[in-house]
């Protein structure tokens, strides 16, 4: 840890390290993104899971089983009234196809299953204010830790935790977050415990604040994913935007956004479900993720 | 669908995203049949860490960019 009384002479200090990192046995080159985990095969990928869990609803396998080997699909009563829900919106709308031959085409469109991979990159958090901790010695070997943070008994366990001191000799105090969206979340801990450190050996005050290029290189972002997928849609999902829009005429974002609304009003999504009403409970209010 | 989340070199909450991931992908849409498997795995970059709606925000972008692909299928 370099420690100066100015930022820039830390600043300096600190480019000056050199970290060896040695050689890694049994690892070819560095896994930066999934595909750099795929490409090095199934060994690499299965050394890097971690598991997780699985979310099942009826037997999709099944159904993608019976749409390979041919086999009439049944689809629901459901569907079908939900399908017959979303045409006639779009067919009032536009009076050029009768609905007569809306009605064939839905149900004579051929079910398939679609597949493909999607791959969202990560996203970095976009919070002014950059991670920030500051450190005080304090009387009868007590530690004070003011950060910009979100999780003050996160700062206080480490803290306790490196010092070697119990979590009543560390007082954190979260005076001013700034911007989060959590990524003062966890990703503060390391500084506020160097900070804490170095104020315990030193014992005087110490604060670290990353620069805005330190912040965005130390603070990861969120998870990018890599999804693989296979849809069968029912024939009255895909016949609907279908016979909207009619085979062949590029109308995509049309054929979108009648697709969105059948798909909302099968899953019941527009329903109204019901009416605000005092009770003696405590009073709901907003809450965000 | 079988998605893979991007760790880095840490856990910190990788877990919650991909099982909120993995419970949120069928967004307000509904599947009669429906499976979803997630898990994360570690990379050699940075740690992920909390993003305002960990898990939830990748869901979203994958399931629209599935029904743009199923619309975009149904016409061609």
């Amino acid at each position: 840890m370099i420690v100066a009384t100015k930022p820039w002479v830390a600043q300096r200090g600190a480019r000056l390290v050199v970290v060896d990192y040695g050689d890694r046995p049994g690892e070819t080159r560095a896994h930066i993104t999934l595909e750099d985990v795929h490409a090095d095969g199934p060994a690499a990928v299965k050394a890097a899971n971690k598991g997780g869990p699985r979310y099942k609803r009826g037997d999709a396998e099944a159904t993608l089983e019976a749409a390979a080997a041919g086999k009439v699909p049944n689809t629901s009563v459901r569907w079908r009234a939900s399908a017959l829900l979303g045409v006639w919106a779009p067919v009032f709308a536009t009076l050029w196809q009768p609905v007569s031959l809306v009605v064939v085409c839905t149900w004579g469109y051929r079910e398939q299953v679609i597949d493909g991979t999607v791959y969202c990159k990560t996203q970095k958090h976009f919070y002014m204010e950059p991670q920030t901790s500051y450190a005080i010695p304090d009387e009868d070997g007590t530690m004070r830790v003011f950060a910009s943070m979100q999780n003050p008994g996160g700062v206080n366990a480490a803290v306790s935790r490196v010092l070697g001191l119990p979590l009543n000799k560390v007082q954190v105090v979260a005076r001013r977050t700034g911007g989060g969206f959590g990524g003062k979340l966890t990703r503060h801990t390391p500084h506020a415990a160097a900070a804490a450190v170095a104020a315990h050996a030193l014992r005087r005050p110490v604060r670290v604040t990353l620069s805005r290029n330190d912040d965005m290189k130390t603070t990861g972002g969120r998870e990018d994913v890599l999804a693989k997928y296979q849809v069968r849609p029912t024939r009255a999902l895909l016949g609907v935007p279908f016979c909207c829009v009619g085979r062949g005429v590029w109308l995509g974002t049309w054929r979108c956004l009648i697709l969105r609304v059948v798909a909302l009003v099968g899953a019941g999504c527009l329903r109204r479900h019901g009416q605000v009403g005092r009770g003696s409970g405590v009073s709901a209010t907003q809450r965000r993720l | 669908m079988s998605a893979q989340l991007n760790g880095g070199f840490d856990a910190d909450i990788s877990g919650f995203a991909t099982w909120a991931f993995t419970h949120s992908v069928d967004q307000a849409y509904y599947a009669p049949h429906f499976d979803t498997s997630g898990e994360y795995l570690h990379t050699n970059t940075l740690t992920r860490t909390a993003a305002r709606g960990p898990g939830d925000a990748q869901s979203a972008y994958v399931m629209e960019t599935i029904l743009d692909h199923v619309a975009s299928a149904s016409g061609a």
